[in-house]
């Protein structure tokens, strides 16, 4: 039922977003409502993925729980990705540049370094058990490094160092914030069915895999 | 709207459209795998019954 | 496995200590990681000083040299106290003898004192052959303090993590890394305003140090035991 509402709900997203009036000097308004949304979703669903996994190692160590904080994050892996990506057209038409080593640009990458790092220590552990106990440790501090890449790393450099406009989220002109916030809605929902899908997949596979297992 | 940012909506509005049907068909799928596991685990249960009712998919 | 019920403040102390003293005893036997830090935390500076060739650098990238020179040396040394560990097939004797928290905390102290020891050679030859003027001293101890908290707090936690993967403590660096790079961005900002850079702010920065000192804290605690049975 959430992906009928999700595709509706960023069909009329994409519309709004393509009918708001230019804003805050930019050049190119509509790919603001994609690459900001793409950016928060991933935040929320690295967020989600590390509350499944503390769900799964202190609340009943059901597997289920595990699949789900990694389809989570392989989602919100491909959402960052994604928000890079256009984030980097955006930063093309806007600044001149694909990458000019901004501090969002920086913190983005930091963030999905460590969910690299992380998907390689889930592929370099032998033992079921000690796999998902180390993802889970390692997904809670993922969160922390991703909280500090998209805000608190540009709090700490010098004055407008970041080619970001600061706090558009909450600060900007109200029809531009509620475009930002309505797509916001729209993309983590939609994200939010993809990674449910992918669960299933996982949770299929961890099944054969136990099966297998059993009949040998 | 300049005709130039219709046709960008347009391709975006496409995009969404094929990423709606990928998720729908993916998702049947999933359904699928999910019956076919489930039926497996009960004509040959390599675990008591009990347990395979015990934790659904 | 593990005595359930909470360990008592002085035995878990004694615990501890017990974790702590006998890393010490074995590192003082060999004094293998504690030369390879070392010499490492020298050689770092000198090939830096070697290929920048009598360049003078801004104190913004002294400060940030500064921490991923001391970083990498830690990436050498620190996750060895898990690897020997698991090698010697000892870990399993650390499991059943002491809780979780006792060698989590015993680790930690130990790695810190590796760090402090090796840095005390490290941090002069440093900002002697880097040219860096200290201008704020206090600042620059505090930054160390707080950096070699956090260092010995995730490498003792992801120390015990990579032990635990294949190739034994390899992907260390991989995954210490990305997790220590807004910690490490947060200290060479300050570290640059203790050697003079004029932009910035210290007490943020410090603040978001201590911030993640905390975090590091909170999520060894909780998550180490998970980490480590």
């Amino acid at each position: 039922m959430l992906k009928f509402i999700a595709s509706a709900w960023v069909l009329v997203g994409l519309i709004i977003g393509f009918s708001v009036p230019n804003a805050q000097n930019l050049a190119t308004t509509p790919i603001a409502f994609f690459h900001v949304p793409l950016a928060v979703s991933m935040l929320l669903l690295f967020l989600l993925s590390a509350i499944w996994s503390v769900k799964w190692a202190f609340f009943g160590r059901d597997d289920r729980d595990d699949a789900r904080s990694l389809a989570f994050a392989e989602v919100g892996f491909a959402a960052g990705l994604i928000a890079m990506a256009s984030g980097m057209l955006f930063a093309r038409t806007n600044w001149g540049a694909y990458w000019s080593w901004d501090p969002q640009q920086v913190g983005v990458l930091g963030t999905l370094l460590t969910y690299a790092a992380l998907f390689a220590l889930r592929g370099a552990t032998d033992d079921e058990g000690t796999k998902r106990k180390l993802w889970t440790v390692y997904a809670v501090l993922g969160v922390l490094v991703a909280c500090f890449g998209s805000y608190i790393y540009r709090q700490i450099l010098p004055e407008n160092t970041s080619l970001h406009p600061n706090k558009t989220l909450t600060t900007s002109t109200p029809i531009f914030r509620f475009a930002l916030w309505f797509n916001v809605v729209g993309y983590a929902m939609l994200l939010i069915c993809a990674a449910n899908v992918r669960a299933r997949f996982e949770i299929i596979s961890n099944r054969l895999d136990e099966r297998v297992w059993k009949r040998a | 709207m300049s005709s130039d940012s219709i046709f960008v909506l347009a391709v975006s509005v496409i995009t969404l459209g094929g990423v709606f049907f990928y998720l729908l068909r993916v998702e049947a799928l999933a359904k699928k795998l999910e019956e076919r596991v489930r039926d497996e685990e009960l004509s040959s249960p390599s675990a008591p019954l009990a347990s395979v009712e015990d934790r659904p998919l | 496995m593990k005595p359930n019920k909470p360990p008592k403040t002085e035995a878990f102390h004694n615990a501890a200590f017990a974790v702590f003293r006998k890393d010490l005893l074995s590192e003082w036997r060999s004094r293998a990681t504690l030369g390879a830090v070392a010499l490492f935390s020298l050689a770092a500076p000198i090939t830096l000083g070697f290929s920048l060739a009598r360049q003078t650098l801004p104190p913004q990238a002294q400060g940030a040299l500064f921490w991923s020179v001391l970083f990498f040396a830690a990436c050498i040394g620190l996750p060895r106290a898990f690897v020997k560990e698991e090698e010697s097939g000892t870990s399993a004797l650390l499991r059943l003898h002491f809780s979780a928290d006792a060698v989590f905390w015993g680790k930690a102290a130990g790695q810190m004192l590796l760090l402090l020891v090796t840095q005390l050679a490290a941090i002069p030859t440093f900002i002697l052959l880097m040219g860096a003027k200290v201008e704020n001293v206090p600042l620059l101890l505090l930054t160390i303090l707080l950096g070699d908290l956090g260092l010995s707090l995730s490498s003792t936690l992801i120390g015990a993590m990579a032990a635990q993967a294949r190739g034994r403590g390899t992907l260390f660096p991989a995954l210490a890394a990305p997790i220590l790079l807004p910690f490490l961005a947060a200290l060479g900002i300050a570290t640059a305003i203790a050697f003079g850079s004029p932009d910035g702010n210290a007490s943020n920065t410090l603040m978001v140090a201590t911030a993640f000192d905390l975090a590091l804290i909170g999520v060894g605690v909780l998550g180490f035991e998970l980490v480590w049975k």
